[in-house]
């Protein structure tokens, strides 16, 4: 109940606090318009043409379907990263020699492109969502690793000496102990990792689905559309934007209150 | 006094007249072109092109003839319109998309008159019909083939998604590798990779292990019988873009030497395949020789291929006007020598 | 009776001998303080006696149960607010919500922690009202051994005093042995019933000094004397590293409370004695 008022109290503040973004986003804009009409509308269609074609899209009612696909194959794998990737990251963490082993796995898991893993996913999961799912997968689950790696290694052992001397529990110690304090570094993973599953999402469909926002890309690219093509784009970046400021950020927000008392 | 003056007026308009002579002279017998650039896909259209290139078949109206290759509809897109390629080989219906969009393309002529096959492990299907029910590999989904499969089947009274299984694929590579891994029986592929699937699974090593393939039906024969036509289809040209369009005597040249190479390409395959090879190395000679022979090389000026083209397009546009960018071309298109 | 008993332990970082030799003990209901220089193996000694490191040598007999400790810095979790942080060990005995919050309530405001504060977070209190909140939490727990490291360090004489107070009538209500480590000798000859003194390099109990009468009836007076006593005696100087005795001040001899030097293999003990 308090949480709901406070959540209620905040929103204005928050959502003016939105004009910032929105001012920035703007000028984005304009560089954009500034670049099409020196490239012309075959290279890069204004930002009117753009939005002309994405409202096509969206009350012709081709867009929902492809971006629901997209969204969809992009959590799955998301959250399969999010998860497993925040469990091994708290284990290695607790354990040195886990840490010690797990470093070059994560440096070569983070070097490798996601499209080298793109075309093993496509000869073991064929053209169905398996392939999208475990390409994204793969390509979050180094970051989200080493966010929590890196949070349950930094918890100051004053605290966990202190938590010995109360001799807590270790369900106490994962929720009181442990996750807070490694949130600070999870969060900000986690939200790379959303921003890294769309895209790669988008890519891995391009290639080997016939359905969702990449395999519509494709096929605009191959019609020459472009203003079709940065349509699909505007879309799909849209509905990350979404995603991440109407629920991640307030999310954030509340769970680090702790962090701005006091100063 | 006065006849020196009329003198001097007769030798000024003297003068000025064979000045002006000279410079028509001059605008008619034009400055040869530093370079003319010839561009083309890894496809059976570019083999004139690399032939005219070798044996710089324009060196009387370009001191150098460059052949450069492209890959993707991006990189063609650049080169129409970055003024970096002067003719282009392209799929016809690709032409008319950039045409409507104002990248400013001039077919010049069709050069290939059908490339399409269904490949098979099964020698027995020759007819689209014989497919029914069969799961059916496409690359390049909502492009010509697949357009011109769903065309077929429906003309026949086939419905694409219910009587065959289509299975979409990246691009025709991938479409071999399940053909050659037995993943897949049937997949729609155009010429060269046709004969390159069919090369690659009689030879060492993929032969030990792949299934035998065979040319299954023959799409042009299908578009002929169901269409009441010819059995041919207006698959890919040459067109021109940028400055030589205003050029009618190099335009000439090019559909000339392009005619001559059509003709040397298809009395001297194996020849032409190892030029085309070597420009472009995911193609092999023999291959090439297979395909010349069965693409039906032919190279037919724009105007009096006019027919054809319209039909091709009508047919196209009602299917899926955003192909051919949203309209049918109209006259300017075709070039008019 | 039970008492909190340390034989012949030895303890070293590495190859650096931290604690040589240390017998001591905490019988119940009583008050020890640990006074010594910085870095003498003090805090050393009081984890190893909360079970927190493992004795390499020796043996340590720890029979209460609970115990509490109280460390240098408050150590509260920073993400929850003064009122779960001071209800911290109960939950982790088990306790229900609302039980425990009461309870720990109930020990902040005996601290004389402002009930504002208790729904703050800690970062947002003064050092003085964390400190007084981690006792809060050692307290709530009702533990029969509390160790307390440096507790009251951050407070200032007045808080100290009061706080002072209010330990010695928990500790006397309850019973609760207490062992303390200070740096403070006043602090020492105020609270403890015992109070060992210890040098440094490696750590190890040089005397026992005990401070005359209860420590609630210890007036200012007293203690400032005896603290004076206990502040120019030779051993004391030396484990603090002081320069020897002012002339003037006296012979270093202890008048009030008993003083008797700890005998060691490596260092023999002092024969003087007093009163």
């Amino acid at each position: 109940m308090k949480l709901l008022w406070r959540l209620l109290r905040g929103m204005p503040a928050y959502l003016w606090s939105g004009w910032g973004a929105a001012a920035s986003l703007l000028l984005f804009v304009a560089l954009w318009e500034l670049g099409a009409g020196y490239y012309g509308p075959l290279i890069l269609p204004s930002p009117l043409a753009t939005f002309a074609a994405l409202q096509g899209l969206v009350t012709s009612g081709a867009a929902w379907p492809e971006l629901a696909v997209t969204a969809r194959r992009a959590l799955l794998g998301l959250l399969l990263a999010a998860g497993a990737g925040s469990a091994l990251g708290l284990l290695a963490g607790l354990s040195m020699t886990a840490s010690m082993m797990a470093r070059p796995w994560v440096t070569l898991l983070l070097g490798m492109p996601p499209i080298a893993w793109l075309v093993l996913a496509m000869l073991w999961f064929g053209a169905g969502d398996g392939t999208p799912v475990f390409t994204v997968f793969v390509a979050c689950l180094p970051v989200v690793f080493i966010g929590a790696l890196q949070g349950t290694r930094t918890l100051d052992h004053h605290l966990k000496d202190m938590a010995r001397a109360y001799r807590l529990p270790w369900r106490m110690r994962l929720l009181d102990l442990y996750l807070p304090h490694v949130a600070a570094y999870l969060f900000p993973a986690w939200i790379t990792a959303l921003g890294s599953s769309w895209k790669v999402a988008v890519m891995a469909e391009l290639l080997a689905t016939s359905d969702g926002v990449g395999a519509a890309l494709a096929v605009t690219r191959s019609h020459l559309d472009t203003s079709a093509s940065l349509a699909w784009i505007c879309a799909v970046v849209g509905s990350l934007l979404a995603l991440e400021y109407a629920l991640l950020e307030p999310v954030k927000r509340e769970l680090e209150r702790w962090r701005g008392a006091g100063t | 006094m006065q006849p020196a003056l009329s003198l001097n007026r007769r030798t000024l308009l003297c003068a000025a007249g064979a000045l002006a002579l000279g410079r028509t002279a001059t605008a008619n017998a034009a400055e040869p072109l530093p370079r003319i650039v010839l561009a083309g896909p890894p496809a059976i259209v570019s083999a004139p092109l690399i032939h005219m290139a070798e044996t710089q078949a324009l060196a009387s109206i370009a001191t150098r003839t460059e052949f450069t290759p492209w890959r993707d509809p991006d990189q063609l897109r650049v080169m129409a319109l970055g003024r970096k390629a002067d003719v282009l080989a392209m799929p016809s219906n690709v032409a008319a998309n950039l045409y409507n969009r104002g990248a400013g393309v001039v077919l010049l002529n069709i050069a290939t008159w059908g490339a399409l096959w269904l490949v098979t492990r099964d020698a027995q299907r020759k007819a689209l019909a014989d497919f029914r029910g069969e799961e059916i590999a496409v690359p390049f989904r909502g492009d010509m083939p697949d357009l011109m499969l769903q065309l077929l089947a429906a003309k026949q009274g086939l419905d694409v998604r219910r009587d065959f299984r289509i299975r979409y694929v990246p691009t025709p590579m991938e479409a071999m590798q399940l053909l050659i891994t037995r993943r897949v029986s049937h997949a729609l592929l155009s010429e060269p990779a046709v004969s390159m699937a069919l090369r690659k699974t009689q030879s060492f090593p993929v032969g030990l292990i792949a299934p035998e393939l065979h040319r299954g039906a023959d799409l042009q024969q299908e578009w002929g019988r169901v269409f009441q036509r010819a059995p041919r289809i207006p698959q890919a040209g040459i067109a021109a873009v940028g400055a030589v369009r205003e050029q009618p005597a190099v335009l000439a040249a090019v559909q000339q030497a392009y005619a001559r190479s059509v003709a040397w390409c298809r009395a001297h395959p194996l020849e032409c395949g190892r030029m085309v090879a070597a420009r472009i190395d995911l193609l092999t000679p023999e291959a090439v020789a297979d395909a010349i022979a069965t693409s039906q090389m032919d190279a037919v000026p724009a105007q009096t291929a006019r027919a054809d083209i319209d039909f091709f397009f009508a047919q196209l546009f009602a299917r899926d006007p955003a192909l051919l960018g949203g309209k049918l071309p109209d006259a300017a298109f075709l070039h008019t020598p | 009776m039970t008492a909190l008993q340390v034989r012949g332990l030895h303890h070293a970082y590495g190859p650096t001998p931290v604690l040589e030799g240390v017998d001591l003990d905490v019988p119940a209901g009583r008050i020890v303080a640990l006074v010594g220089p910085s870095g003498c193996g003090k805090t050393t000694l009081l984890h190893l006696c909360a079970g927190l490191l493992a004795p390499q040598q020796g043996r340590i007999a720890q029979p209460f149960a609970p115990s509490a400790l109280m460390f240098q810095q408050p150590r509260l979790l920073p993400w929850m607010s003064t009122l779960d942080n001071i209800a911290l060990g109960l939950k982790a005995q088990g306790m229900a919500r609302a039980e425990r919050r009461r309870h720990a309530t109930e020990a902040a405001l005996a601290l004389g922690l402002p009930a504002p504060s208790l729904a703050q977070f800690p970062a947002e209190l003064s050092g003085g009202m964390q400190s007084r909140a981690a006792l809060a939490r050692a307290l709530v727990l009702a533990p029969r051994l509390l160790l307390m490291d440096e507790p009251f360090g951050a407070l200032d004489v007045g808080l100290r005093g009061q706080l002072h107070q209010l330990l010695l009538a928990r500790q006397a209500a309850q019973g609760m042995a207490v062992l303390l480590i200070t740096h403070d000798l006043m602090e020492a000859v105020r609270l403890a019933d015992t109070v060992l003194v210890m040098a440094a390099a490696p750590g190890r109990i040089v005397a026992r000094y005990e401070p005359p009468g209860a420590a609630l009836a210890r007036g200012d007076a007293l203690v400032y004397r005896c603290t004076a006593e206990l502040q120019q005696h030779p051993e004391v100087r030396a484990a603090f590293g002081l320069p020897g005795p002012a002339q003037e001040d006296g012979d270093g001899a202890i008048a009030h409370g008993h003083w008797q030097p700890v005998a060691s293999a490596a260092h023999p003990a002092d024969s003087r004695s007093s009163c």
